[in-house]
């Protein structure tokens, strides 16, 4: 038989067969080396990928990590996301890089070093030193395996290794930090007079031909942006609260549930005398115990100091000693007979035999520490809003993924929505791209009307998370394509505006002929007589002078050195619209000697390297990055 | 090689003869595979193991240089000797030259940023190494020299950098206007003081 198959094996259609069958396994498991498999890419880096969930997982952290360092400063409404996206994608791709390059350059961090690193965590130690529990569940914490972790610390210290060697390893020479300090700390010697802006406002006309040739001119700087109305229903915790009533019974229930918040409870301190006996024991040892337990009562009744007692007789290893005293404890904690022998006794009573699990006790009763903080009376009105809050916060998850839903069942109107809640529609004033103000300004809020699906498709939006607690579902009731706004609307602003030009026009060319005055010869003590202004005196100010105008400061330290005795003079237009002449005398240079003043010359040496270092290296990051083969295919809108 | 018509005494025979005439071969073949790859992987184990200890000696080198210790000359000169073709050579060199010259020594210094210059893999490290030269030997006051060394730099990210040294040597050489065209330059293309170099640029207002 074997010997017939072999010889039907050779032909034609059994090699065909053959060849059909090989098809799938030379296939089989292909796609994962074609496609990267199932998992979507965010980028890939020289051929490295980056996946879409290191992505997202760098970007959860990178927000985190931003929301820790804002703290109360923090607001998520204020973020762009796809911008904020596309900059940490953009980090990944630079660290990803660094990853590259030090592996070519045959950088390693051995175990020691990666150990030493890990140890010296503190969100790893306990009592100050490493904890091996503490370590593997601070890693499961952040999702990783400590295997992993390790495997990240040792990668970010080759990282840093590149960054160390550039940074550090940079220095100034003598001539770089001279002329450091003979720029920063140079001195400037002038003068100056100011004309007031008026005297130039006063001269200038406008006449509504030129509003007009200027509005035809320049139409385009006068459109009014795309602009949106629209409806809106929102929902917040506070809002709900404030619809919900609250009936005594729910109050007493809350008060008594979360008791401890507003009061502490009563707590008693006793003393006892324990004579054990073990549960279980013979009728004999019980007789005797019981005995003993009795002669001992017999004795505090008597009028025995209960403390000696409790020294000399019980067996009690823990309090023995201290006199039978087992300090303050609130109800509920001891043993339940015991308890409630305690709680039923008056201050200096003493109890009679109490039996219990341990033996028989002695009771005394020493002190009864009131009960403090407030009735429900008192705090009524906090429980009533505390009450309210958390039940507000209970509906409001429900809420919302009605309001979500029943917003996009019924895509044409948010009436039913608002019935369904009992919502009350809001509108807006027109809004442009800007923004409103409050919830309207939110980035979220905007981008949401101006979409496709809102804004043209005319649907609702889905539901939009302002915060945690506050959500909105929009829509777009009226659309207004940009356009240029009417002459009659902006011909005072325009009339505004070409005055003031006109005024700074004319003052510069005034103070140009001043100047050339000045130049000519004239001083600037005979123009300001001239101007009925004065001249203001002469001054010496270095670049952080506080008490004349920032922009006359910048003005000075870039007007030209004189030469010679000669004066420099100059005019600038200040911020506040006003002309300012200048006359520039001297020009001094800082001198090392006075490096002091920045802080001495090593510190000095020290930032000037630091700034150096880090940009040669930010320089070297750019030189990987334009020689990369970088492809962005992340979804950077989610 | 077997004939499957061969009876089996005839087979084993047939492979008996083979394996005479082809035996020592095949152990050769398999004594070199097998040797191969496990001098393959002493050979790489060996390569990380002193990787890591030119690591852990760059680790030490720059706590030493930060903290301006004696020994950093000596831990340095030790990286180069010891992992010469490694890139933590390359490291200990740009540190080298840093300490070098602080210790006035400028000569040293400049020898080892030619070094780097020569020996790094990486333009980017070239192109410090080249930079950093040049900014000594212009604070020698050998302008000329200074000038050919930065002719050779090609462009790159640190064109802002190498046009802010020209702008210096320019400046150094009394040519203010080159000065003032090298310095835009470098505000332009990004360089690691803008405000200085602004200064600098300010400065030159009067050869307008």
């Amino acid at each position: 038989m074997l010997q017939s198959i072999r010889e039907r094996a050779q032909g034609v259609v059994a090699w065909f067969i053959v060849a059909l069958i090989s098809v799938p396994f030379a296939l089989f498991g292909i796609n994962s080396y074609l496609g990267g498999g199932s998992e979507s890419v965010a980028a890939v880096v020289n051929g490295d990928e980056i996946s879409q969930r290191d992505f997202e997982n760098g970007y959860r952290d990178f927000r985190q990590n931003l929301r820790q360092r804002l703290g109360e400063n923090y607001r998520p409404e204020m973020i762009d996301e796809a911008q904020l996206r596309q900059e940490v994608l953009q980090i990944m791709i630079r660290n990803r890089l660094l990853v590259q390059k030090s592996k070519d350059l045959g950088l390693r961090v051995g175990d020691e070093q990666v150990k030493q690193v890990i140890a010296s965590l503190p969100g790893f130690q306990v009592g100050g030193r490493f904890n091996q529990e503490a370590f593997e569940r601070g890693v499961r914490l952040q999702g990783l395996t400590p295997a992993g972790f390790v495997e990240e610390v040792r990668q970010g210290l080759v990282s840093e290794q590149i960054s160390k060697a550039v940074v550090n390893s940079e220095f100034t020479t003598r001539s770089e930090l001279e002329s450091l300090v003979s720029l920063r700390l140079q001195q400037r010697e002038f003068e100056y007079l100011t004309v007031p802006a008026a005297t130039f406002l006063a001269n200038v006309q406008v006449s509504d031909e030129a509003v007009a040739t200027y509005y035809a001119a320049h139409q385009n700087e006068y459109m009014a942006p795309e602009r949106v109305k629209i409806q809106y229903l929102d929902l917040d915790v506070a809002s709900i609260a404030k619809t919900l009533k609250a009936d005594d019974e729910a109050l007493q229930a809350y008060y008594d549930q979360n008791q401890s918040q507003y009061r502490t409870a009563e707590e008693r301190r006793a003393s006892h005398i324990l004579i054990p006996l073990e549960e279980g024991a013979d009728e004999a040892t019980a007789q005797k115990a019981e005995a003993d337990a009795n002669a001992a009562l017999l004795r505090v009744k008597s009028g025995e100091d209960f403390a000696d007692l409790a020294k000399a007789l019980s067996k009690d290893p823990g309090s023995a000693e201290e006199g039978g005293d087992l300090g303050y404890f609130e109800a509920g904690v001891m043993e339940s007979t015991f308890d409630e022998s305690v709680f039923s006794l008056a201050v200096g009573e003493v109890s009679n035999l109490v039996r219990t699990p341990f033996g028989f006790h002695i009771i005394k009763l020493t002190d009864i520490r009131e009960s403090t903080g407030k009735s429900f009376e008192d705090v009524r009105q906090e429980i009533e809003q505390a009450y309210l809050k958390s039940e507000a916060e209970r509906l409001f998850y429900e809420y919302a993924e009605r309001l979500g839903n029943i917003a996009y069942e019924e895509p044409d109107s948010l009436q039913p929505a608002a019935d369904a809640l009992g919502l009350q529609i809001k509108e807006s004033d027109w809004l442009s791209r800007d923004g409103g103000e409050g919830i309207l300004a939110a980035p979220k809020v905007i981008n949401a009307a101006f979409s496709e699906d809102v804004m043209v498709s005319g649907n609702n939006s889905e539901a939009i998370e302002l915060n945690a607690e506050h959500i909105m579902v929009l829509r777009v009731v009226d659309h207004e394509e940009s356009a240029i706004r009417p002459l009659e609307e902006v011909s005072s602003t325009i009339k505004d505006q070409l005055r003031i030009s006109q005024a700074i026009e004319q003052a510069r060319k005034q103070g140009a002929e001043w100047v050339a005055k000045l130049n000519q010869g004239e001083t600037l003590e005979t123009v300001a007589a001239e101007l009925g202004v004065s001249v203001a005196p002469r001054k010496q100010i270095n670049r952080d002078e506080q008490t004349i105008p920032a922009e006359l400061v910048k003005h000075v330290f870039v007007m030209p050195r004189p030469e010679s005795d000669a004066l420099i003079y100059d005019q600038v237009a200040l911020a506040s619209g006003d002309l300012a002449l200048l006359a520039l005398h001297t020009v001094t240079d800082g001198k090392l000697e006075q490096a002091n003043d920045l802080g001495g010359d090593a510190a000095l040496n020290e930032a000037l390297q630091r700034s150096r270092g880090k940009t040669y290296f930010q320089h070297m990051q750019g030189n990987l990055r334009a020689s990369a083969d970088v492809n962005i295919t992340a979804q950077t809108e989610r | 090689m077997v004939d499957v018509n061969l009876s089996e005494e005839e087979q084993v025979e047939a492979l008996k003869k083979w394996w005479k005439e082809n035996g020592k071969s095949v152990a050769a073949g398999i004594i070199i595979g097998l040797g191969g790859v496990f001098g393959w992987q002493y050979w790489s184990q060996y390569q990380q193991e002193m990787a890591e200890q030119a690591s852990l000696q760059f680790e030490q080198l720059t706590q030493s240089v930060a903290a301006n210790s004696p020994v950093a000359v000596g831990q340095a000169e030790n990286i180069i000797a010891s992992h010469q073709s490694s890139a933590y050579a390359v490291f200990a060199a740009l540190n080298l030259a840093k300490v070098k010259y602080q210790q006035g020594d400028i000569t040293g210094a400049k020898g080892q940023l030619q070094w780097v210059i020569d020996n790094a893999d990486d333009p980017s490290l070239q192109q410090i190494a080249r930079l950093r030269q040049a900014r000594i030997i212009l604070n020698e006051g050998q302008v000329d020299e200074a000038a050919a060394l930065i002719a050779q730099a090609p462009v790159d990210n640190y064109r802002g950098d190498v046009a802010e040294l020209r702008g210096d040597i320019a400046l150094k050489r009394g040519d203010k206007t080159a000065a003032k065209t090298s310095y835009k330059e470098a505000i332009e293309y990004k360089v690691s003081n803008n405000a200085l170099v602004q200064m600098k640029l300010d400065d030159l207002a009067a050869a307008e």
